[in-house]
């Protein structure tokens, strides 16, 4: 004590020893920069040199909006993404209606097959809808039969259909959210001024939930546009952008992927504006209001009752139906890719043998990445929580990239990045890793930032001020009080790690192939079997991971939108 | 146990003034509340003394040593939250125990402190216990216990009480005053709450707009305001528009006799104030040096222990008086003519403006 006492004008200078979090700031900028702002910055330039001469200029622009070969591959893009979004809003928000509005038995059911369905890897119900109504699929064969012909799944109808009854779960749980927490008291003011039913919907209802209607289309349109494996696989000679892009760049494999990526520029650019429109939209209407008079749920006359409820089990045993497929399929008994009728293990068997290194990729790289993720994620949401300055917001605005890059440019921008020594990481496990690390980052953040808003900052300061160090108390108090969020935002990055396809499909080698990659090789090859045996057990880790979130969770199905 | 100096502490945000040239002195082993509006800068100016925030320019002295630009934790000041900021995640006594660990305090010594502050604040049954099965008075305990187990030189609290309901608010404020007078601790309080800061505190400094406006103990801040803002917020209190014609002054259109008027002659913007307890409603008798004017009564309410007659002067200003509650005055009804008189002597003079100076 007598040692500061006698040096009573002792100070701290801020400058010379910069304290925990002005490091971890650093360090996350820094990690940003290299791995999320370069790839992209990379693309970017790429896309301004022409393809043949090398000359700087919009030549590759000029070419993607003029020739024939892009501009339909655009128009197709944005009519796949309208109508997908569309679709999913028409089976979403009724739906989102009934549950909320209505006694619905089973409405925990509805919920988990939401999720179910949201959760999937993306690609499944594709091929699982060839196998029912493609060419050799089991319902055309047999309505064949009876001398029907059964509609055609290929082409733009089969991809919005895939797409509606894939992303409607979003429109659903957020709808279904906001319309439990509208004030009870706006509609019975409503009916209390003269409306009927359908008027105080209309009227009042709809547009105070618009917010989360909205929000929920644009995450089913940005999808929809950068979806994969859906066109890929149901496309048969349509062509959208990001297939084009995949096809361009395998085709440029040898030299600088200008076009593929001049796409995937435009893809960019398709998503940023669709979500600043919706952004402008929204900033004019907030609703923030107290819950004091909660939503009942009203009983229904048995005929309502009978036709509500097969309506709601309808869509979401139809979403469903692809997972029952694949997993059906994958108990049939083949010989090599062709299905000998009967049933055994013959397809698992065959992925034990076959395919183990992909199996163990799979989880290896999804859990590497998910560690990362944990680790980056309960640093990345104190800074952008609690540090409140200019980088902090840069850091968080930053963090909503990652969900409007679609995987294929992110996996494009990396190879373009880091192939030159000493930095060459392509064809590693790393680039694999680090990639879906960045890819799925934003799932994590959200996930512990919104718990940790939750956590006021005083429990923070009562701990630095009885004399533990700013790194001390993020870790004896905020990682503990944070810990359901971060479980949460572990498991939910899991989840979309272990089905990545998009980036992955680029960056694979013979060593680094995974399960959802092998799937779609499969798929192309009509190898349904083995790609049934995989599906199902991605489709068993996703519904594990479901499951414990679910325990964990008291929002429960909230917490995957 | 330890003086506190602040000397010149500013602070601002983004150009809004917080904190403007803060000087206080605070003698050992007192307590010292900060008052004011939300906004005024008591918080800021608390955290600043804890080091959650950094000031522009000033110093703070406790005891003999300089700890403005040491980092929070290594301050040795203790705080007590306004949301009690418990640790949720462990027991009350590891919670109460967390800044002696902070400190290498060795295991037996801590088991006994913690034991004390348990017995201090009365919690030694609920030692086990987690936060959330406590009451909120029983964890703004805990925050207390966990804020003085540590001997800080300076006891800090932000507005500790204003989560609890009213009366466990009056119970814990004579037990905190009744802690800290034993252990002689020198303690800064925050608080918007007049009534408890003149209940609690030896030293009472209104804070308004970022600027000390006055401090000193609480019965001189309550009859001898420094300024228009301070009678104002202290206690309720009547403002009346004061005209001076030459020597002459009246109020409401009534000519007053006001010798505290005469020496500042003749000058605009002056407001007469007078407390509603002091003022009497349709007295029987007219005693001398007295000012009586004539009012309309707008409502009268009975709050029990006294009557609240709000009226309306001729001139249209408000004014209200709190008086006994007698047959005549529960019988006044609204439009009724009355009377208010006061002695000469209560009125005080200040210049019409939110923080107008005392002229009297």
């Amino acid at each position: 004590m007598s040692a500061i006492d006698s040096l009573p004008s002792r100070s701290f200078p801020r400058l010379s020893r910069p304290g925990f979090w002005t490091v971890i700031t650093a360090l996350a900028v820094l990690l940003l920069a290299i791995f999320l702002i370069l790839p992209i910055a990379n693309v970017l330039v790429i896309s301004f040199f022409d393809a043949n001469t090398g000359t700087f200029g919009l030549s590759n622009y000029w070419q993607v909006l003029t020739r024939r070969f892009y501009t339909v591959a655009l128009w197709n893009t944005i009519v796949i993404g309208l109508l997908g979004m569309l679709g999913a809003c028409l089976l979403g928000i009724p739906l989102a209606f009934c549950t909320s509005r209505y006694r619905i038995r089973g409405r925990a059911i509805i919920a988990t097959f939401a999720v179910l369905v949201l959760c999937a890897p993306p690609f499944i119900g594709a091929y699982a809808w060839i196998m029912l109504f493609g060419s050799n699929g089991a319902v055309t064969n047999a309505l064949k039969t009876f001398g029907i012909a059964a509609p055609t799944i290929y082409g733009i109808p089969g991809i919005v259909m895939v797409f509606s009854l894939k992303f409607f779960p979003y429109i659903f749980l957020m709808t279904e959210n906001a319309l439990n927490t509208i004030n009870k008291s706006y509609e019975d003011a409503a009916e209390n001024l003269g409306c009927t039913a359908f008027q105080r919907f209309y009227k009042v209802t709809l547009p105070l939930v618009f917010p989360a209607v909205s929000t929920g289309a644009i995450i089913c349109f940005v999808l929809s546009i950068a979806d994969f494996g859906t066109p890929a696989i149901l496309g048969r000679g349509i062509r959208t952008l990001s297939t084009i892009a995949y096809a361009q760049y395998t085709s440029e494999m040898s030299g600088t992927p200008t076009m593929a990526v001049t796409v995937s520029m435009l893809m960019i650019a398709i998503s940023m504006a669709a979500l600043l429109l919706q952004r402008r939209i929204l900033s004019k209407r907030r609703y923030a209001s107290a819950l004091t008079n909660r939503p009942v749920k009203k009983s229904m006359s048995p005929l309502k009752s009978v036709l509500v409820h097969s309506f709601c089990y309808l869509i979401v045993f139809l979403a469903m139906l692809p997972a029952f497929t694949v997993v059906y399929t994958s108990f049939l008994a083949t010989s090599g890719p062709v299905f000998t009728g009967g049933y055994g293990l013959g397809s698992y068997a065959r992925i034990m043998r076959d395919s183990p290194q992909a199996i163990y990729n799979s989880f290896v790289f999804s859990l590497a990445a998910v560690v990362l993720i944990a680790i980056v994620s309960g640093l990345l949401s104190f800074i952008v929580v609690r540090r409140d300055n200019a980088v902090s917001g840069a850091l968080d605005l930053l963090l909503m990239v990652p969900y409007l890059i679609p995987g294929v440019v992110m996996a494009i921008g990396y190879v373009a990045t880091f192939r030159h020594p000493p930095f060459d990481i392509t064809g590693t496990v790393l680039i694999i890793v680090i990639l879906v690390f960045i890819r799925r980052l934003p799932y994590g953040v959200r996930s512990t930032t919104s718990i940790l808003r939750q956590i006021k900052p005083s429990i923070e300061e009562a701990s630095i001020n009885l004399g533990a160090s700013p790194a001390k108390t993020f870790l004896s108090v905020t990682v503990p009080l944070m810990m359901p969020g971060l479980i949460i935002g572990s498991l939910m990055s899991f989840i979309t790690a272990i089905n990545e396809l998009s980036s992955t499909l680029i960056l694979y080698t013979a060593r680094t192939v995974t399960m959802p990659v092998l799937i779609y090789v499969q798929v192309i090859d009509g190898e349904f079997g083995t790609a049934a045996a995989l599906s199902t057990l991605l489709l068993l880790s996703t519904g594990l991971c479901v499951f414990i979130v679910f325990r964990f969770s008291e929002r429960k199905e909230a917490a995957f939108v | 146990m330890s003086a506190v100096e602040i000397s010149n502490i500013r602070k601002s945000y983004g150009g809004v003034v917080a904190l403007s040239d803060i000087n206080i002195s605070i003698p050992s082993g007192s307590f010292f509340t900060l008052l004011g509006p939300s906004g005024c800068g008591k918080t800021t100016l608390l955290r600043t003394i804890a080091g959650f925030h950094q000031q522009d320019n000033g110093s703070i002295t406790v005891a003999t040593q300089r700890i403005e630009n040491i980092p929070a934790h290594k301050r040795d000041v203790g705080m007590v939250f306004q949301d009690y900021a418990v640790f949720p995640h462990i027991s009350v006594s590891e919670n109460i125990a967390f800044g002696l660990k902070q400190r290498k305090v060795p295991k037996n010594e801590i088991e006994k402190r913690v034991s004390a502050v348990l017995d201090m604040v009365q919690l030694k049954p609920y030692a086990a216990r987690m936060p959330h099965e406590l009451s909120g008075g029983q964890q703004q305990r805990v925050g207390l216990a966990r804020a003085l187990v540590i001997n800080p030189k300076v006891l800090l609290m932000d507005e500790p009480l204003s989560n609890l309901d009213a009366k466990l608010r009056v119970d814990l404020r004579r037990e905190l005053r009744g802690i800290q007078q034993s252990m002689n601790i020198t303690t800064i309080y925050v608080t918007h709450d007049q009534e408890e800061a003149l209940a609690m505190s030896d030293y009472v400094c209104v804070m308004y707009g970022g600027v000390i406006q006055q401090a000193a103990a609480p019965w001189e801040v309550y009859y001898s305001p420094a300024n228009r803002f301070v009678a104002s917020f202290v206690g309720a209190n009547n403002f009346m528009k004061v005209v001076l014609t030459g020597e002459q002054a009246s109020i409401s259109a009534t000519k007053v006799t006001l010798p505290q008027a005469a020496k500042n002659g003749s000058r605009e913007g002056i407001v007469a104030a007078i407390r509603p307890e002091r003022i009497l409603v349709n007295p029987a008798d007219d005693k001398s040096d007295t000012i009586s004017l004539p009012v309309k009564i707008r409502q009268v309410s009975f709050t029990g222990r006294e009557m609240a007659v709000a009226a309306t002067l001729s001139s249209g200003e408000e004014i209200e008086a709190i008086t006994q509650p007698t047959p005549d005055i529960i019988r006044l009804r609204p439009n009724d003519d009355a009377i208010f008189s006061f002695a000469t002597q209560e009125v005080q003079l200040f210049e019409d403006g939110a923080t107008g100076a005392r002229l009297s």
